[in-house]
């Protein structure tokens, strides 16, 4: 700090000064990598604030890096890694990202136009036959229903007359009938597509009778009892030639 | 940016005892600066001083100032015969360049003088 004091001497006034040029304090200049001197007597020191770099002192702020600049994350070997973001999108660009010890790679949807893991490309690893080293991951290419796993049953304990089975909707249909009933399967396979269900019909007189809709390319094994529990296992398959064909297997398993 | 200091003549009467004031046709004595944290080798000094906006007074290095040494210069003695000041306060300051080229004009000048009643 500058500083005066001044004395009567006699026929002098003796004039004591502490001064100093370009910013006070006796410093004249200031050099370093992040020193602007283009206006030697202001230098601007361009420094991160030590808030943030030092353990129990978090910045209080966000951390603003301009677009397309980022973190540079440098190596010994050269294997650099960069993290920065683009129009809003966040780039990490490094060979690879291990996930270890307890973390979780999780999707949170903060967004209701999120998709979760997505991509139109296969980007799964190149599979060199060697099992230890290679987990081939496929890209997901269309909605899958986990509980498609489960199946869905479907059960009627009064059926009777005509009845629609939508082969689409189930995979294991109970039927019991307390009247004559005629069975029409609808939504079945088209295309290249197949779909295979289970049936159980039992009878409330053991009298009722149970009629399968006719149609052309229906194939039976095995006959309906009414006095038992019948089996039936169906197999809708539709081909590219010869189109939908219905394999319908009756009682051919065990004795139920 | 420097700081700047003040030289005010008459200092305040509560600063110290003996003061130096100056009084219109008397000699002013010479003010000699001892400076510290500045090299004056090979600097240039100037002061001027001026009454509104007039220039009253304006010396500078060779020219009323004499640089004595590293650490100190002075303004030199004026005689009486010259000192003309106007009564009032006049207002100024000295600018140092130093011989790297900086300049700054750490001090500012406040010199009173006196009227002189004795004719």
């Amino acid at each position: 700090m500058n500083d005066i004091t001044i004395e009567w001497q006699g026929q002098v006034v003796e004039v004591t000064a502490t001064l100093a040029i370009g910013g006070g304090g006796g410093v004249e200049s200031v050099t370093g990598y992040s020193v602007d001197n283009t206006d030697v007597k202001n230098p601007v020191v361009n420094a991160v604030p030590l808030a943030g770099t030092e353990v129990g002192s978090p910045v209080t702020d966000d951390i603003e890096i301009s677009e397309t600049k980022g973190i540079n994350f440098t190596s010994l070997n050269g294997q650099n890694a960069r993290l920065y973001n683009t129009v809003g999108s966040l780039y990490l660009d490094s060979n690879n990202i291990y996930i270890g010890k307890t973390s979780t790679f999780k999707f949170i949807k903060l967004n209701s136009l999120f998709f979760g893991l997505s991509s139109t490309t296969d980007y799964s690893s190149y599979t060199t036959g060697n099992p230890s080293e290679d987990r081939k991951i496929y890209a997901q290419r269309s909605y899958v229903d986990d509980t498609k796993n489960i199946g869905t049953t479907f059960e009627n304990l009064t059926a009777t007359g005509s009845l629609n089975i939508d082969v689409s909707l189930y995979d294991s249909i109970k039927l019991h009938l307390t009247g004559n009933t005629t069975l029409t399967f609808i939504n079945t396979p088209t295309g290249t597509k197949t779909k295979a269900i289970n049936m159980v019909v039992t009878t409330e007189n053991g009298t009722e009778t149970l009629g399968l809709s006719s149609a052309t390319n229906y194939y039976y094994a095995g006959e309906f009892d009414a006095a038992i529990r019948n089996k039936f296992a169906i197999d809708f398959s539709s081909y590219t030639t010869s189109g939908l064909e219905v394999d319908v297997f009756i009682n051919e398993t065990t004795n139920i | 940016m420097s700081e700047q200091v003040i030289l005010k003549i008459p200092q305040a009467f509560w600063t110290t005892q003996y003061k130096p004031v100056i009084v219109q046709g008397d000699t002013i004595p010479k003010f000699l600066f001892t400076v510290t944290n500045l090299d004056l080798t090979g600097a240039t000094i100037r002061m001027q001083l001026y009454q509104s906006f007039s220039k009253i007074f304006d010396v500078s290095t060779g020219e009323g100032i004499t640089i004595i040494d590293s650490t100190s210069f002075e303004i030199d003695e004026v005689p009486f015969a010259d000192n003309n000041f106007p009564v009032g306060t006049l207002t100024g300051d000295i600018e140092i360049t130093l011989a790297n080229g900086q300049r700054a004009t750490v001090i500012k000048v406040e010199f009173t003088t006196l009227k002189h009643y004795t004719i």
